[in-house]
């Protein structure tokens, strides 16, 4: 069996040489940029003390409970995990960015990922979940139903 | 099957999913999860759906390199695109995220690409590289993903999802936004993107390459050429803002379907266009039937029904005015159906709801029935925002329709351009980097990730590759800088476009590259001097230039002829003819004119 794999692994990565277009796994330390960038975001102090100030509350049952088989609105701690994460997942370079001109006097905007895309779902009587591609943190929490309760700033 | 097995068996999937088909991009993907976790979880799982991975890991990689390889197979670049994914344990409801790593403007390609196309124009990391023909930083990614390992995503590749959310489908978009189906703007403040510093200099806010395409019909601008405040308030005219990119233009006949359920302002031209609208469960179906008439709005007294005079909440005192015509009535105090049922007894043919005060940031609602009035309506009734109302009040004599028009694609105005999502408030929905809900068939790149999407990005399923190609990802099978419909050998790589002949193939993809008919292979000089007619310094004998069997013209082997004086030359040249005529390639009279000519 395993002789057999190996034989298709061999065509298939002679087929793939022949190939223009290659889809495959690699190391680089590419990856450092957005590990480093994870971090400095974590540490920031200013993040933290927003998170912490917030309190949220789930106004609308958007998560299916599996054991009772019925809509439920998100518990405390599941609303402040949804919080702390769409914050960093929302998170805007605007207005100011850092960039550079480059030698050859390109622009960069090194935005580090930070105009991201966010997929954010609710979930429906029957179990299903329908999704919502959000671009601002407000996006989001209006589609989750997620409403700010207390004095923890403005919205 | 143990362990060494299932490796390779995961190897031999990866690698024939990088099998090409008519274009070339080569994505490359960074896994930025530790060990046991993300997609190297070892949680044992069935083979789902085409997936044959047998760990959750695997299948997250396998559904993961093949959403990567359908973005490989339809786009172009000569640059690797570098994509750095993870999963990772989420909140609950949070499904993932993904975009660009960075932006670039004024870059140049390297010839023949062709840099870029704007000015001050930002484009996303892949996609500049894409036009510059080079990778703009070779220390960073292009694209960030994230997803979370938390959601029950269905791995499977065909699609058949039943009630779980496709993970193909979710990454085909989130993917689609990091390579360039994405502004940069902050629609709810309408800025664009970035000032920086560099050092000392400062460089100010840039529009980017998706706000060049994003066109407002109703002040006939595209977002970059607006004001901060122009695109904020462009950014909530709903049905009124389109993709104007002439290849998602010509493709959408192909992709949508007419018959188009619309709120529409047909007069006067300065507010006309479709409105974002609410819809009723009472009363008359939208487009059943059309109705298209003047716009009254409503008086009523001021009573204990409703204190207003605009609240519609008992009889009209204008009715008369009303009668025949659509009702605008506002909202608040008593129900929906009241509202409409005093419109229906005053004569009208339809009613408008429109926000109050209270809810003016609000979206149009839908409206619910109930018991007493909602079965006793029989007219249409539809709700607009308090924004849009207070525009048509003010604009005096409106005109409007409330239907189904069968004449306009469902997703596209009526000049058959694109719609973007642009709803008010921008908080209740998503971004203009989306195609209009109302687009039908359900599209790729729409807000919500329907349950009834294919794979396929292109017609006649889809509209994400002709908008993509509109950006800048120019169709190019062989990667090197030339558009495939200006390209003289569209599958075979030749930026400098050499072509011998000057025939409609280029040198490399032609058989005959001096098309003197003895094919390359054979030929003794496959660029032959192809000039007409023999000439012997500055003497045109008049004769044809013919050719010899092994593909040497009769100028080449002049050409290549070494004689120290005039009698060496008039010999070798004789052999030439002697051939020549031997070979009944010329006649006795011709041979003599060229001999003529030393």
């Amino acid at each position: 069996m395993i002789k057999r794999i190996g034989v298709l692994v061999a065509a298939g990565a002679l087929l793939a040489g022949a190939a223009q277009a290659e889809v495959k796994w690699v190391t680089s330390p590419r990856a450092e940029r957005v590990n480093e960038a994870a971090a400095r975001r974590s540490a920031e102090p200013a993040t933290q003390s927003v998170t912490r100030r917030e309190m949220w509350k789930g106004a609308k049952p958007i998560i299916f409970d599996q054991e009772t088989k019925q809509l439920r609105r998100p518990t405390y701690a599941e609303v402040a995990q949804m919080v702390r994460h769409l914050r960093q997942m929302t998170t805007k370079p605007v207005p100011v960015i850092a960039g550079r001109i480059q030698a050859n006097g390109v622009h960069q905007g090194s935005i580090d990922g930070e105009h991201a895309t966010v997929v954010v779902a609710r979930a429906t009587a029957d179990g299903q979940y329908e999704t919502l591609c959000v671009q601002t943190f407000d996006e989001a929490v209006d589609f989750l139903g997620l409403v700010r309760v207390g004095n923890g700033g403005d919205r | 099957m143990n362990k060494l097995s299932r490796f390779l068996l995961l190897s031999l999937v990866l690698i024939l999913a990088s099998v090409p088909a008519f274009a070339a991009a080569n994505i490359y993907i960074i896994n930025n999860d530790g060990p046991g976790e993300g997609f190297n979880d070892p949680t044992p799982v069935a083979p789902v759906g085409g997936n044959t991975g047998t760990t959750k890991g695997e299948q997250r990689q396998i559904a993961f390199a093949h959403a990567a390889e359908i973005w490989a197979q339809n786009i172009d670049s000569n640059v690797d695109i570098y994509v750095v994914a993870a999963f990772n344990p989420l909140a609950p409801n949070v499904l993932g995220s993904a975009g660009a790593w960075d932006v670039f403007s004024d870059f140049a390609g390297t010839p023949p690409y062709p840099g870029s196309a704007f000015p001050q124009t930002w484009y996303s990391s892949a996609l500049a590289d894409k036009l510059a023909g080079y990778d703009h930083d070779t220390t960073s990614p292009d694209l960030n993903a994230q997803f979370s390992s938390n959601f029950n995503f269905y791995l499977g590749l065909d699609g058949n999802h039943g009630p779980l959310n496709d993970l193909v489908a979710v990454l085909l978009h989130e993917l689609g936004h990091g390579l360039g189906f994405q502004n940069f703007v902050s629609e709810a403040t309408g800025a664009n993107l970035g000032n920086f510093f560099d050092g000392p200099r400062f460089y100010p806010l840039q529009t980017d390459v998706y706000s060049q395409f994003t066109y407002d019909t109703t002040n006939n601008m595209v977002w970059s050429n607006m004001t901060q405040a122009q695109r904020q308030q462009s950014a909530v005219r709903y049905g009124r803002v389109v993709w104007n990119g002439a290849n998602v233009t010509a493709a959408a006949p192909g992709v949508l379907s007419f018959g188009s359920p619309e709120v529409r302002v047909q007069s006067p031209s300065s507010i006309a266009g479709a409105y974002q609208f609410g819809t009723a469960s009472f009363g008359a179906a939208i487009g059943n039937p059309n109705v298209t008439a003047t716009i009254v709005p409503a008086a009523d007294a001021a009573n204990a029904a409703g204190p207003s005079t605009t609240d519609g909440c008992s009889a009209f005192t204008n009715a008369a005015a009303v009668a025949g015509r659509i009702a605008l009535i506002e909202r608040g105090t008593c129900g929906f159906t009241q509202k409409v049922r005093m419109a229906q007894d005053a004569g009208a043919i339809a009613a408008i709801i429109y926000n109050n005060a209270a809810n003016a940031n609000a979206a149009p609602p839908g409206m619910a029935t109930d018991p007493v009035f909602g079965p006793t309506i029989t007219i249409v009734a539809a709700s607009i925002s308090r924004a849009d109302a207070l525009n048509i009040i003010a604009a005096g004599n409106v005109t409007a329709s409330i239907g189904v028009d069968n004449s306009i694609l469902a997703g596209a105005d009526t000049a058959g351009r694109v719609r973007l999502y642009m709803p008010f408030p921008v908080v209740s929905g998503s971004s203009g980097s989306h195609y209009d809900t109302v687009a039908n068939r359900n599209l790729l790149m729409e807000p919500s990730i329907n349950g009834d999407l294919t794979h396929s990005l292109n017609p006649p399923e889809d509209l994400t590759m002709p908008l993509m190609r509109d950006v800048g990802w120019f169709a190019d099978a062989d990667v090197d800088g030339v558009e495939n419909s200006a390209d003289n050998c569209p599958n075979a790589a030749n930026g400098n476009q050499a072509n011998y002949d000057g025939d409609a193939q280029g040198d490399v993809c032609d058989a005959d590259d001096d098309n003197d008919g003895v094919a390359d292979g054979s030929d003794a000089n496959p660029n032959s001097n192809m000039q007409p007619t023999v000439t012997v310094g500055a003497c045109n004998s008049g004769v044809a230039n013919v050719v010899f069997p092994n593909g040497l013209t009769m100028m080449d082997r002049i050409a290549a002829i070494t004689a120290s004086n005039r009698g060496q030359f008039e010999s070798a040249l004789s052999v030439i003819t002697n051939e020549a005529k031997a070979l009944g390639l010329i006649t006795g009279a011709q041979k003599g004119a060229i001999h003529s000519c030393n």
